[in-house]
């Protein structure tokens, strides 16, 4: 029996498209003085321009194994290197893999995945994507996989940012936490970048912690515009001056009084009520509060349609546009303009409309094991595809300790980690990926929960 | 999948699974293996299949797969699985 435990040697995954600082990266990482020995595969149109016996070749080979309906892809080259490399694993500290500028780099991450023997001498340590400020826009409004490299990073490296106003790289950052709001962003010039900061990442390490960008906790709601306005007994009208659709849903709920709070104790309600069948509003029919959700058609030059209020009171409209977008306006019986008390813009109008998102999600409470089982499984196999990455904390009654897990498309790990103690039980969970639908998401882990 | 029932390793076994198919395909010191057990509860799928993959040096990746856990394939499955491969004579 072996008990000295053999170290694990860490492997980064460099990715970034063709002028990015990939290879300014590397022969920095290779001729600086940082104390480690690093293992470099280089892509096979790499440029590393440094002689060095740990400067590994490789020729991409990408291998899809199908396996009912698992459905993985691995590098077969990686396989090679990796198994050759773990037999002198004594020459060096860490291994580094650039990827070409245009792969996907799934197929590289899941080449861990596949086998235990592997996992025991070798540490995914993280995916470090690096982006040229200056360029990255062009890719990702050209590029699925400029916008997938982004999604599966764990450190990203904006580089060139001398290229750059310092607004637009504000606006830059903003359109990359969209697409992934776990990683971090460093932002440099000439790929300056602290090693440390590269390597030794630890972003498949379960048992740190998850660190999402606040702003992607926030709920998705399928509405994008409310406002609540106080209303006198009578017959009012809702005018829409735009017809961006033939037709738009619109909700309208009694609320407690014209504030923020109350109109928030109704937007469940609301989510729930925008989940329904629409009712096609006739030409002679009104909108009533309560009455379930509205299909208003929208003609070209302007729409009125009535809204009854038998009460006095405060009244929550709610529009699956943006009441700008719709040119709304709200009028009293006696044709009086009606400003709303509150007025909120939902989702902020998406400039951009990039397939690649992340949903995070936060909620206190214990998840049923067994539903989360299901939950999970059946939303991996039928959305492993395009789900990048997931990673997640949770909370499962009856379970003293967290429960960490992580996942790369359908494959999926998890284990029981620290205990809860005094922290408070809540869950976290991000999912990385193309065309993911947060009310989808939302709803399911929402289901989970005791 | 099963993410919270009892998780048994099969290390052992896959490493069993390893030698027999280095022994059976004679690999060298540049070829390489894995093996991978895979779960899966659809009804058309096995609900257990252990999957090798064989790069060899200078060659394509193939697969082979036994439609077993590991810890129930005897070398006589996995000399099959590579035989009908094609990847050791019958």
């Amino acid at each position: 029996m072996n008990l000295i435990k053999t170290p694990k040697i860490p492997v980064t995954v460099l990715t970034g498209f063709l002028g990015s600082g990939k290879t300014t990266l590397l022969n920095r990482i290779l001729t600086e003085q940082h104390g480690q020995k690093i293992a470099v595969i280089e892509n096979e149109f790499g440029e590393v321009g440094i002689d060095n016996d740990l400067v590994i070749d490789a020729e991409e080979e990408i291998f899809e194994m199908n396996n009912g309906c698992i459905c993985c892809t691995v590098r077969g080259d990686l396989i090679r290197i990796l198994g050759q490399l773990m037999r002198r694993k004594d020459r060096f500290d860490h291994i580094l893999i650039e990827t070409t500028g245009l792969a996907d780099p799934g197929p590289v991450i899941q080449t861990f995945f596949v086998d235990e023997e592997m996992q025991d001498h070798l540490d995914l340590d993280g995916v470090v994507t690096m982006v040229d400020a200056g360029h990255i826009l062009l890719h990702l409004d050209e590029s699925s996989e400029a916008q997938e490299q982004i999604a599966f990073a764990d450190v990203i490296v904006l580089n060139k940012i001398d290229l750059v106003e310092s607004d637009q790289l504000d606006e830059l950052e903003k359109r990359i936490r969209r697409l992934n709001a776990a990683a971090r962003i460093h932002r440099v010039e000439n790929a300056s970048v602290p090693v440390r900061e590269v390597v030794g990442v630890g972003g498949f390490d379960m048992t740190r912690g998850l660190e999402i960008d606040p702003d992607l906790l926030v709920p998705g709601y399928p509405f994008e515009w409310l406002g609540v306005y106080e209303l006198e007994p009578g017959r009012h009208s809702l005018v829409f001056d735009q017809d961006p659709d033939p037709s738009v849903n619109v909700l309208v709920l009694p609320v407690d009084s014209a504030t923020d709070e109350a109109v928030d104790r109704r937007l469940r309600e609301a989510t729930i009520a925008f989940s329904d069948r629409t009712e096609p509003l006739g030409a002679d029919d009104s909108i009533r509060p309560d009455g379930g959700l509205a299909g208003v058609a929208l003609a070209t030059g302007g729409t009125s349609v009535a809204i009854d209020i038998k009460q006095a009171g405060s009244y929550a409209v709610f529009t699956e546009h943006g009441a700008e977008e719709l040119g709304l306006q709200l009028l009293s019986a006696d044709g009086q303009l009606v400003k709303p008390a509150v007025d909120r813009q939902i989702a902020p109008d998406h400039e951009h409309d990039d397939t690649v998102s992340s949903v995070g999600i936060e909620a206190d409470g214990e998840l049923d094991p067994e539903r989360l089982n299901e939950w999970l499984g059946t939303l991996l196999r039928e959305k492993g595809q395009d789900i990048f990455r997931s990673k997640g904390v949770l909370a499962i009654a009856g379970m003293e300790e967290r429960y960490v897990f992580q996942g790369v498309h359908m494959l999926m790990d998890g284990q029981s980690d620290r205990p809860w103690g005094s922290d408070e039980r809540t869950n976290r969970l991000i999912f990385i990926g193309r065309n993911l639908d947060r009310i989808e998401l939302e709803g399911g882990f929402n289901s989970c929960l005791t | 999948m099963n993410l919270f029932g009892q998780r048994r390793s099969n290390r052992v076994e896959l490493a069993r699974v390893k030698s027999w198919a280095t022994e059976l395909l004679d690999l060298g010191p540049d070829d390489s293996l894995t093996a991978n057990e895979l779960a899966c509860d659809e009804p058309d799928c096995p609900p257990h299949e252990t999957v090798i993959l064989l790069a060899r040096s200078g060659e394509a990746t193939v697969q082979a797969k036994v439609p077993k856990p590991a810890v129930d394939i005897d070398r006589s499955d996995l000399q099959r699985a590579l035989e009908e491969k094609g990847l050791i004579p019958q």
